[in-house]
C-alpha cells in the first residue's frame, strides 16, 4: 500500500491510497459490506475499492492476519476514559509488546490501530508516541459520539492524532458520524469516513437532505432527483414506497441515505482538489452550529499548525467571506507577516492610508490610478519618501509594494463600507501595528472617506498622534480630494532634498522580506533592478538584461534565482537539508531529508542544502518543514536546479 | 482460596474504597427490605417471600479482589453486624408476613450466605431454623460465591431444613468463558470452581441456580447475546435446573457506572433478551436437555428504565409486561407479542456496534437530534 500524497489544506489533505494498480482517493468513505455471508469494510466511494476486516474484541492478545485483505486492524486498545490510567498503561504496553513480537506478521502500511477518546492529554500522547516509534500511523477512531456536543474536546482529540503522528498517516473514524459533520472533520483531518450513519437514520424513517435530515411523515417536497427519488414527485406514494419495498425494509432510503453521504464526501474532495476547502467548510459550517464553533476553536487553539500546512501561494480567490473567514490561515498569517516582516524603509517620510477598491492588484483599478497620478505628481527624486498603505478589511493593511501577494489581490468582498466591529478592530490592529514604529517627523495623510474615517481617528487615540486628512468631507477620487492630496504631500516633500528611488527594487524587496523574512530583500537585491512583464505572465526581474528570478503575477511569489539560493542558505532560512550520496532527479523525498526549517510552508520556495548547509539546489515545498521532519516516505519538495 | 485478579481488579479496588467511605449507615436489626412478589417456583407460578438483609457485605468486594465491575451491593451493607442482628432482621420480617402466603423464600445478603464471616454459622442455622417451622413453604433460595460451598455447610443447612423444602443455592457464574468472567466481570473465579460447588450441592441433594450477567462491559451486545446463551447451556449442562438471566442495572459507585455516566455502556435491550430466552429454549430442545432444566428466569431489577434494561419509552412497558408473564408462564411466546419499529434500529446498532467497536451508539438512537 502506497499513500501519496497530493495537497494538503489545514488538517485535511488529498492523497491517493495504490496498491496492486488499485487506487483510492481520501478523503473518502468506508461502508460495510458482505461477502458469503461475513461483513467487512469497503474504503472508496469509486468503483475502485479497498477491504478493511472488522476490529477486534478489547483485549485480544493474538494479531489474526489474513491475506484477504487490502487494511487489516491489528489492535484495539483497551483506553476507555472511565478506565484507571495504570489499567490504560498496562494494557498498553501488552500490547505493544505483542505488537513488536509479531511485527514480521503484519505490514505497516496497511495496518490500523484503533483509538478512542482518551483519559488524559498525557496518556494520550504517550500511546502516540509509542504508536509513532513502531511506525504505525494508520489510525481508527471509535467511540467519539460522546464529542457531539463538544466541539472543543473533539478538535482537541483529533488535532492532536494530527500533529503528533506524521502528516501521511490516515485517519478512519468508525464512529457513524452525520453526513452534516463531514466537512469540519475533513478539515479536521479524517480521511476516511463510515457512512453508517445513512443507515441507522434509515432505519429510523429519516430522509437525509444536504442541509440535514426529515422524517418520511414530514416530508412536503422530495428534493432529491436520484434515480430513486425522482421516480416519484408525491411524497405520499414515495413513502409508502419506501417502507413497501420487495428488496427488503427500507432497501431505497439506504440507498439514497447513503447517497447523500458520498455525494458529501465528493464535494469535500473537489474542494481540496480546487485547493479552495476553507472557503468550502466556511460555507457549509452554516448549516450545523457544531461545526461552527469547532471552526472557531481550530482557528484558535491550533491556528500554528493549520497555518504551517496551509499553502502560502494560491491563486484561488477568497469570496464572500463571512467572520469564518476573518481568521482563516492565510489571511492570519498574511497580517501577521505584515507586522513582522515589513518596516516602512526610514527614507519615507510621508506615508500615505488610502481605501481599498473592489479591482486586483489595486493599482490596475480606476480610483488607484487616480491617487497614483496624485501622488506622482512630486518631482521624481522626491517619490522615494511616500509609503502607501491601503485600508481594507478583513486583511486590514496592504503595503502598495505587497499588493499582488496572495491573498491580498485574491480576496474579493463586497465593498459596501459598512464594516462589522471586528472588521473596524482588525484594521485598527493592524494600521496601528504598521505606523507604532515610526518616527515622529514622518507626516502620515489619510486620504480616505466615510468609515474609514472612523478607523483612522481610532487609530490616531492609539499612537498618539494626528493624521492629515485631505479628503474628509468628499470622496476619495473628487478632483478637490486628489488636488488636496498632491498639495499636502508636496508640502512636505519640497523642502527635502533629492533621493535616488526604484520603485521596483523597493517592491522586490519587500516581497523577498515578506517571503523570507527581514533583511532577506536588501541582501538578495543589492542593485537596482526593474520588473518587466506582461500579466499573466510572470514579470522577471533584470539587471542589466541579466534576470534574477521572476515574480508571479498570479500569485505575487518570487522565485528563487541560484545565486539568491546562495544567499537564503548562508542565513539558514527556509532551508532543507539533504542527507544522502548525490541529489538527484526532480523530486526531493522524504528518506533524504535529515532537518528543514520549520517556517516552510507547502509552495514555498526553499533551497537544499548539505549537513555544512552549502547550496544543493533549490525548489518548492510540497508539505511543511515540520512535516518534512516527521514523514518517513512519500515526495516532500520538488527540485527546479541544482548546483552543477 | 486463590484470588484470580484480572485486568480491573486494582481499579476496582480503589473504587470500592473510595464507594465504602459514602456507605450509609442503617440500623443493623432491620433488614433492607422485604416484600412478596409472584414468582415462578420449581414446578409452577407462586409467590415468594424476598428478604434482603443488612450483612457486613461480600467478601470478594470488600477483600482484595475488588468485588465485580457491575456489582454496588456493598453499597447496602454495614461495617459490624453481629449474629443477633442478623437473626432479628429475619425474625421481624417473618413477623411481619406471617399472614401472608408464600411458597418461596429468597434470602438475598449482597454476598454469600455460606460465607462465616459474613453471616456466622450461629445465625445461618438460626434463621434456616425458623424458615424451617414455615409449613407452607416448600424451597429457599440463599445466594453464595462457589468457594464457601462445602460439604459440611450444605449438610448442616439441609439437615435443619429438612427434607420437605428444597433448599437452592444461587451462585453468580454471569458467564461461563473464563476470559469475560475474570477480565470484563473481575468475578475472580473460575468455570471449573462453580463446577465444583454444582457438584458438591448436588450430591448433598442442593439445588443450584446458575445467575448470568447479561451484557457485560466490554463486550459488544451481540457478543454478550451469545455469551448469555452458551453460558445458559453451558451452566444446565454442568447441573444448573434453575438459570436467572440478570441484565445488567447500572449501580452507583461502579465500574459500569462510571462507563454508563460516560456514555460508553449501555444497558442491553429487551429485544435483545428476548432472543436470549427464544434460541435458548429452542437449543434446550435440539440438545436434549428439558429434563435437566425447571425453569429460566428473568426478574431485571430497573427494567424499562434508563439504568436498566430498556428499549426506549415507545415499547418498554409492554415488554416489562411480557416478561413477567414468561418468567411466570415459562412459555417463551409471550415474548412474541410487543411489535414495536424499534426492532429495526435494533438490529441495525447491534450489528453497528460490532463492525465499529463503538460503545456509544445509543447517541443515534434519536438520531433526527443530531440534525437540527
Ligand atoms: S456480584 Fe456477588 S461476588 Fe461480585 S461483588 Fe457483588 S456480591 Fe460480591
Ligand atoms: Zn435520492
Ligand atoms: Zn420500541
Amino acid at each position: 500500500m502506497r499513500i501519496q500524497i497530493s495537497s494538503v489544506s489545514g488538517f485535511a489533505k488529498l492523497a491517493k491510497l495504490k496498491e496492486n494498480s488499485k487506487i483510492v482517493e481520501t478523503p473518502t468513505i468506508m461502508k460495510i459490506s458482505t461477502k458469503s455471508d461475513t461483513f467487512y469494510w469497503e474504503i472508496g466511494d469509486r468503483k475502485e475499492r479497498f477491504s478493511l476486516n472488522l476490529p477486534p474484541r478489547y483485549l485480544s492478545t493474538e494479531i489474526s492476519v489474513t491475506e484477504n485483505f487490502d487494511f487489516q486492524f491489528i489492535a484495539n486498545l483497551f483506553m476507555h476514559k472511565s478506565l484507571s490510567e495504570n489499567i490504560i498503561e498496562k494494557q498498553l504496553n501488552k500490547t505493544l509488546e505483542t505488537l513488536r513480537n509479531s511485527v514480521e506478521s503484519y505490514s505497516k502500511e496497511k495496518s490500523l490501530v484503533i483509538v478512542q477518546p482518551p483519559k488524559s492529554a498525557q496518556i494520550f500522547e504517550k500511546i502516540l508516541n509509542e504508536l509513532n516509534n513502531l511506525e504505525l500511523q494508520n489510525i481508527a477512531i471509535t467511540n467519539l459520539l460522546p464529542f457531539i456536543n463538544n466541539p472543543r474536546q473533539m478538535i482537541d482529540f483529533i488535532a492532536k492524532l494530527k500533529t503528533v503522528l506524521p502528516v501521511n498517516s490516515l485517519l478512519f473514524l468508525l464512529s457513524p458520524i452525520p453526513h452534516t459533520y463531514l466537512p469540519i472533520l475533513s478539515y479536521t483531518g479524517i480521511d476516511v469516513f463510515s457512512n453508517g450513519f445513512a443507515n441507522i437514520a434509515a432505519k429510523q424513517r429519516l430522509y437525509l437532505t444536504d442541509a440535514g435530515g426529515d422524517k418520511l411523515e414530514d416530508m412536503n417536497e422530495i428534493t432529491c432527483l436520484c434515480e430513486i427519488c425522482s421516480k416519484h414527485t408525491e411524497p405520499k406514494e414515495f413513502i409508502s414506497s419506501f417502507t413497501e419495498s420487495s428488496v427488503g425494509e427500507f432497501h431505497s432510503l439506504i440507498i439514497h441515505n447513503e447517497r447523500i453521504f458520498a455525494k458529501k464526501i465528493r464535494e469535500i474532495r473537489s474542494a481540496v482538489k480546487k485547493q479552495d476547502l476553507r472557503g468550502y467548510i466556511e460555507r457549509a459550517i452554516q448549516i450545523n452550529p457544531f461545526s461552527a464553533s469547532a471552526l472557531r476553536l481550530l482557528d484558535k487553539n491550533w491556528i500554528d499548525w493549520l497555518i504551517a500546512r496551509t499553502p502560502t501561494w494560491s491563486t484561488v480567490p477568497i469570496k464572500s467571506i463571512t467572520s469564518y473567514g476573518f481568521t482563516r490561515p492565510s489571511i492570519n498569517e498574511f497580517q501577521k507577516r505584515v507586522h513582522e516582516r515589513f518596516t516602512i524603509s526610514s527614507s519615507k517620510k510621508v506615508i500615505v492610508i488610502l481605501p481599498c477598491s473592489a479591482r486586483k492588484p489595486y493599482s490596475e483599478s480606476k480610483s488607484h490610478q487616480k491617487f497614483r497620478a496624485a501622488i506622482d505628481s512630486v518631482a521624481n527624486n522626491k517619490r522615494g519618501y511616500i509609503q502607501e498603505l491601503i485600508l481594507t478589511s478583513p486583511l486590514g493593511v496592504i503595503p502598495r509594494e505587497l499588493e499582488s501577494v496572495y491573498p491580498a489581490a485574491h480576496y474579493d468582498i463586497p465593498v459596501t463600507g459598512d464594516w462589522s466591529y471586528e472588521e473596524k478592530q482588525i484594521a485598527i490592529d493592524q494600521l496601528v501595528g504598521v505606523l507604532s514604529e515610526i518616527d515622529s517627523d514622518v507626516t502620515i495623510i489619510a486620504h480616505i472617506a466615510g468609515e474609514y474615517i472612523e478607523l483612522c481617528e481610532e487609530s490616531e487615540k492609539i499612537l498618539k498622534r494626528s493624521f492629515i486628512y485631505t479628503s474628509k468631507n468628499t470622496r476619495a477620487t473628487t478632483d478637490t480630494s486628489l488636488e488636496n492630496l498632491a498639495k499636502e504631500i508636496n508640502k512636505i516633500v519640497e523642502p527635502l532634498s533629492p533621493i535616488k528611488f526604484s520603485a521596483d527594487t523597493y517592491k522586490i524587496q519587500k516581497v523577498a522580506d515578506y517571503q523570507f523574512g527581514i533583511g532577506v530583500g536588501e541582501a538578495m537585491f543589492p542593485e537596482i533592478y526593474s520588473l518587466k512583464g506582461r500579466p499573466p505572465l510572470p514579470f522577471k526581474i533584470l539587471r542589466q538584461n541579466q534576470q534574477h528570478g521572476v515574480i508571479h503575477y498570479s500569485t505575487g511569489k518570487l522565485t528563487l534565482s541560484m545565486k539568491n539560493g546562495g544567499i537564503l542558505a548562508k542565513k539558514k532560512k527556509y532551508f532543507v537539508m539533504f542527507e544522502g550520496e548525490k541529489l538527484e532527479g526532480s523530486t526531493l523525498f522524504a528518506v533524504g531529508v535529515k532537518k528543514a526549517d520549520p517556517e516552510i510552508r507547502p509552495s514555498d520556495e526553499i533551497v537544499i542544502v548539505d549537513k555544512n548547509h552549502a547550496l544543493l539546489g533549490v525548489g518548492h515545498a510540497l508539505i511543511s518543514g515540520r512535516d518534512m521532519e516527521t514523514v518517513r516516505f512519500g515526495a516532500v519538495a520538488k527540485i527546479k536546479s541544482k548546483v552543477k | 482460596m486463590t484470588i484470580l485478579k484480572g485486568i480491573l481488579t486494582d481499579q476496582l479496588c480503589t473504587m470500592r474504597e473510595k464507594a465504602l467511605r459514602l456507605r450509609k449507615s442503617r440500623a443493623p436489626n432491620k433488614a433492607i427490605a422485604a416484600w412478596i412478589e409472584d414468582d415462578r417456583l420449581i414446578n409452577e407460578a407462586g409467590k415468594a417471600l424476598v428478604i434482603i438483609m443488612n450483612s457486613s457485605g461480600c467478601d470478594w468486594a470488600l477483600g482484595e479482589g475488588g468485588g465485580c465491575s457491575m456489582c454496588g451491593y456493598s453499597n447496602d451493607t454495614s461495617e459490624v453486624i453481629t449474629d443477633e442482628n442478623l437473626i432479628e432482621q429475619v425474625q421481624k420480617v417473618l413477623q411481619e408476613f406471617s399472614d401472608k402466603t408464600f411458597q418461596s423464600v429468597k434470602l438475598f445478603n449482597s454476598g454469600s450466605f455460606l460465607d462465616e464471616n459474613e453471616i456466622p454459622i450461629k445465625a445461618q442455622d438460626e434463621i434456616m431454623k425458623m424458615i424451617s417451622n414455615l409449613s407452607k413453604v416448600t424451597e429457599v433460595i440463599v445466594e453464595t460465591r462457589p468457594e464457601f460451598v462445602t460439604k459440611k455447610a450444605l449438610k448442616r443447612l439441609k439437615a435443619i431444613l429438612g427434607n420437605d423444602k428444597e433448599l437452592e443455592l444461587g451462585i453468580g457464574l454471569e458467564s461461563s468463558d473464563d476470559f469475560i468472567r475474570i477480565n470484563y466481570i473481575n468475578k475472580g473465579f473460575l468455570f471449573n470452581d462453580f463446577n465444583k460447588a454444582v457438584k458438591l450441592a448436588i450430591n448433598n441433594n442442593v439445588r443450584v441456580k446458575s445467575y448470568l450477567l447479561f451484557k457485560p462491559p466490554f463486550l459488544t451486545e451481540k457478543e454478550a447475546i451469545a455469551d448469555t446463551i452458551q453460558s445458559t447451556i453451558d451452566s444446565i449442562k454442568v447441573g444448573a435446573r434453575t438459570i436467572s438471566i440478570n441484565p445488567v442495572n447500572i449501580q452507583n459507585g461502579t465500574l459500569v457506572f462510571k462507563l454508563w455516566r460516560d456514555d460508553l455502556y449501555r444497558p442491553p435491550r429487551f429485544w435483545s433478551l428476548k432472543e436470549i430466552i427464544q434460541i435458548v429454549w429452542q437449543r434446550i430442545d435440539e440438545e436434549g436437555l428439558r429434563n435437566q432444566v425447571d425453569r429460566i428466569v428473568s426478574d431485571p431489577s430497573g427494567a424499562g428504565s434508563q439504568r436498566g434494561i430498556h428499549n426506549g419509552r415507545h415499547c418498554d412497558k409492554y415488554f416489562v409486561k411480557a416478561l413477567k408473564k414468561y418468567t411466570l408462564t415459562q412459555n417463551p411466546e409471550e415474548l412474541d407479542q410487543p411489535n414495536c419499529w424499534c426492532e429495526t434500529v435494533w438490529r441495525e446498532l447491534l450489528e453497528y456496534e460490532v463492525v465499529s467497536r463503538d460503545s456509544s451508539l445509543r447517541l443515534v438512537e434519536n438520531a433526527h437530534n443530531l440534525l437540527k
